[in-house]
């Protein structure tokens, strides 16, 4: 029973972050306002943490997931975790003191990097609490069938999706600007919409 | 700097996913991981400078 237990929450740590990911995106086009490079960093160190269970549910490809399995897979969720609760902080900081506004609108009140590093905070007591009964939530008697397939995928395309975003953002640039106002792919191009797409506001 | 970190995520993932070999999955993760310092660091010396 809790050898299923953990394999569900694995899942449910990937969707999570998923639909964390996602929200991004909803911010980021429907509000149009453009990530600076700590937030696409945020967002990197995300995708690093869920590597940790999406590790956990690749193993039960091969058969039952082995304690090692296990730990490892939290344990890189916990390193990737302290590094984008690192990032947050940095940003937090940056814009601390009043009357900076702050990068962005903010969200229920608080700014995406500290939601971002709530998250982040999140992660660490999840793993830490998985680690503890680590015994007990190992995956057995698991499969990998299509719910873990429909995660998997969604994690994957979420991952291209951010790709794509990015290169829209950075264009043939190797860094981003501190305070990115325009997608770079588009902008002089000739194209129909080109100009609103590439004129974006930085919030 | 950020589409090349994303691709090799992208890899990561894929090779995750596909249950590959321990040792492989490390190795790529903790490629983009040391890019991501590498990036972060960059933006710390590019922004305000911090004092310990």
């Amino acid at each position: 029973m809790t050898g299923r237990l953990g394999f569900w929450l694995a899942h449910l740590f990937v969707l999570s972050y998923c639909g964390v990911l996602l929200a991004g995106f909803v911010v980021q086009f429907g509000a149009d306002e453009l990530p600076c490079p700590l937030c696409i960093l945020q967002r990197q160190a995300m995708i690093l943490v869920m590597c940790g269970p999406l590790y956990i549910i690749g193993r039960t490809r091969r058969g039952d997931v082995t304690l090692a399995d296990y730990t490892m897979g939290y344990g890189m969720s916990i390193v990737a975790a302290v590094v984008g609760a690192a990032v947050a902080a940095r940003q937090i900081l940056l814009h601390i003191a009043p009357p900076d506004p702050g990068y962005g609108s903010a969200v229920l009140g608080l700014h995406l990097y500290t939601w971002s590093f709530i998250t982040f905070c999140v992660v660490l007591v999840f793993c830490g609490v998985s680690l503890i009964f680590g015994r007990e939530l190992v995956p057995r008697g698991v499969r990998f069938g299509w719910p873990s397939k429909v995660v998997c995928g969604l994690f994957l395309l979420i991952v291209a999706a951010n790709l794509v975003a990015v290169f829209f953002e950075l264009g043939f640039h190797w860094f981003l600007p501190p305070d990115p106002t325009r997608y770079e792919t588009f902008h002089g191009l000739p194209l129909p919409g080109a100009a609103a797409m590439s004129g974006g506001a930085a919030g | 700097m950020a589409i090349l970190i994303f691709a090799v995520l992208l890899l990561a993932g894929w090779l995750t996913v596909r249950g590959s070999g321990r040792g492989t999955i490390l190795a790529v993760w903790a490629v983009a991981l040391c890019a991501v310092l590498v990036v972060f660091n960059h933006h710390m010396a590019a922004k305000l400078s911090l004092n310990f």
